[in-house]
């Protein structure tokens, strides 16, 4: 040990996985069903445990407040994160899958760029986290599905109903990991509305229903341990540096997979001297703008959970090579009418946008304070505003037909918003020059270096990460003993 | 005999403006916010079989869920004596900040009451239940089926948080 490194833990570690939200989570899951019985993990969380009472009480599941943890130099576009135990769980519980050609825009519109990997690659994966998590849904739209889902769908609203009948197969039951069913081993979910810290335990989260995982005996968790940098010596990653109460630590291990979501995994990354081109660029995430709909004798609301609907009538197609795909969520929260008679007759829809990721849109090292990594994202691209420009002849013709009295966009006013669904910053790749990891989110010149998260996502399409990252969570893990 | 005549008549109008100024500015100062909340209701609502005494202590907790609207309400408080039998809402666009106000106030309202899962029956009398907040109990969408409807999809009773 040099004199100016600090202490390291006794033991060496098989895996050192960093972070405990869902892509480290399902990493872990899969990663132990293949592990020998001596295998030690160790699990280094910067958050801590959060009480659920205290979480609904506060209306937020995390003490440590994101926006002191980072250097935001555009403040007009906000970053919303939570750090604690289980990642925080600031999800609403929404599990779309990605359509098959959000993994080739480049080849089918000449956008972007194709992912590494294909939707049957995949495939088995979402299934198996659907399964995991217990999604609710029914008809796979335009996402092949090679089983069903394994719980039933929520009922649509009236609203949804509409839609579904005149765009069939297009105008889904959206699907969630708010429980349908008993059989979930969760409560039902009763739609009301306030998903972030759902009050009755029906949405799936790490740090109530994955709670096990980290009770196996394999697995050394450390709460409140803020990872500084991956060591790498000989070409190798050889550990991780942390602090922990006060005190600056070593573990040493065979294989570290960071999964500190995308904006503290390429700053640890960055600060351990890596200097891939595209590390802490790309950085994305989809954009979505409400419409307020009021309905012409229509009674709505009826749905069974606080999000309905998903609408993916404009998800795809030639479109993209000029603005982007968009899907449409339903919304099914009760916001009544002032009117006699007609207080159900109001929808709001929400229009999730791809984007192009930009390489300007990056995280860094602060220069003045080293300790936070620094947020730039100067502004929207032209590619996301066609999209917003095009928004209101794509919801006149959205709602042509149906029984509408009125709609309304509501404006952007103020920062440039977003949907907490943070990407890019440690894309993957074919080409070392323009990525960091490959289709097995291995480093491509540290082959004992996972990055896991959303972070690895070469695109921005429409869709909700979740899913999709644990996936290529559990994939990857079951790639390292392929 | 004319110049004193036009200074005491200007010197009138400016002293009523004065006075009308510091009056309004007066009441908007000491204007009460939930004066608006309550003629909104009255207006909305009165027609329906609803217990009136249930008013001010929704409007007292509406308040206090959107304390950053208290100065705006607080100056609209100066109308609303003319709110409870007439407002703007039929001319203005969908999304005035008017129109929101009242959507606002009537949907939590009959949200805190039994009024829908009573099949919004207006001849029915209304129990005003507990300020809608599902933060702080949980499960009291009336619209979501209820347990019983579907072995598969109960959704639990309302519950405190």
């Amino acid at each position: 040990m040099t004199a100016d490194r600090p202490p390291a833990l006794p033991e060496s570690y098989a895996a050192i996985v960093v972070g405990t939200g869902f892509a480290s989570s399902f990493f872990l899951l899969e990663y132990l069903r293949h592990a020998g019985p001596r295998a030690r993990i160790l699990v280094l969380e910067r958050g801590g445990r959060t009480d659920p009472a205290e979480s609904l009480k506060r209306r937020s599941n995390f003490d440590l407040r994101f926006d002191d943890l980072i250097v935001n130099r555009t403040p007009q576009k906000p970053w919303i994160q939570n750090i604690a135990f289980g990642g925080g769980s600031c999800w609403t519980g929404n599990t779309p899958r990605m359509h098959p050609n959000d993994f080739r825009t480049k080849s089918l519109y000449g956008v972007g760029v194709d992912w590494p990997l294909d939707y049957d690659a995949l495939e088995p994966y979402f299934l198996r986290v659907e399964r995991a998590m217990g999604i609710a849904g029914g008809e796979a739209g335009p996402y092949p599905r090679s089983a069903p889902y394994p719980f039933p769908a929520h009922r649509l609203n009236a609203f949804d109903e509409a839609l579904a009948r005149k765009y069939p197969g297009q105008h889904i039951a959206l699907p969630s990991a708010r429980s349908s069913s008993v059989k979930t081993g969760r409560p039902v979910c009763c739609a009301s509305g306030v998903c972030s810290v759902c009050p009755v335990s029906a949405k799936f989260q790490v740090n109530l229903h994955m709670a096990d995982l980290y009770q196996d005996p394999r697995i050394t968790l450390l709460l409140e341990a803020e990872v500084q940098r991956v060591e790498i010596e000989g070409g190798r990653v050889v550990g991780v540096q942390y602090r922990q109460g006060g005190q600056e630590l070593r573990a040493q291990g065979d294989l570290v997979a960071v999964g500190a979501h995308a904006i503290m995994t390429p700053y640890i990354l960055l600060r351990s001297g890596l200097q891939d081109r595209a590390l802490g660029h790309y950085l994305n995430e989809q954009m979505g703008r409400e419409v307020e709909i009021e309905l012409d004798g229509i009674d709505n609301y009826g749905g069974g959970q606080a999000v309905t609907g998903l609408g993916t009538m404009f998800v795809d197609g030639a479109f993209r090579k000029d603005r982007p795909g968009c899907l449409i969520e339903s919304w099914n929260i009760p916001w009544l009418r002032a009117e006699r008679g007609r207080w159900r007759q109001r929808a709001v829809v929400k229009v999730v946008f791809e984007d192009l990721p930009a390489f300007d849109n990056r995280v860094g090292v602060a220069a003045e304070d080293p300790g936070k990594p620094e947020v730039h994202y100067p502004a929207i691209s032209p590619y996301l505003k066609a999209g917003y420009d095009a928004l209101p002849r794509m919801i006149e013709e959205l709602l042509r037909g149906l029984p509408v009295e009125s709609f309304r966009v509501v404006p952007r006013e103020g920062n440039l918003g977003g949907s907490a669904h943070i990407q890019g910053t440690t894309r993957m790749g074919i080409d070392p020059g323009d990525s960091v990891v490959d289709r097995d989110l291995r480093h491509h010149r540290y082959r004992n270096l996972l990055v896991l998260g959303s972070g690895t996502f070469p695109t921005c399409m429409a869709a909700n990460p979740t899913l999709i990252l644990s996936a290529l969570s559990m994939r990857a893990a079951e790639r390292l003993f392929a | 005999m004319r110049l004193r005549r036009r200074r005491f008549l200007l010197l009138g109008a400016g002293s009523a403006v004065v006075i009308a100024t510091g009056y309004g500015v007066a009441r908007w100062y000491r204007g009460d916010p939930a004066s608006v909340i309550l003629a909104i209701l009255e207006r909305r609502l009165g027609y329906l079989q609803v217990d009136r005494t249930s008013f001010p202590r929704f409007a007292a907790d509406y308040l206090d869920s959107r304390k950053e609207y208290r100065q705006e309400l607080a100056l609209l408080a100066l109308f609303s004596l003319p709110y409870r039998y007439v407002t703007p809402y039929p001319l203005l666009k969908q999304g005035h900040s008017l129109r929101r106000l009242e959507s606002n106030v009537v949907s939590r309202y009959l949200l805190s009451t039994d009024f829908f899962e009573h099949g919004a029956d207006e001849s029915r009398s209304i129990r005003y239940v507990e300020f809608h907040d599902p933060y702080s109990i949980a499960c009291r969408n009336p619209f979501v089926p209820r347990p019983g409807a579907d072995v598969t999809s109960q959704a639990p009773a309302a519950t405190r948080a």
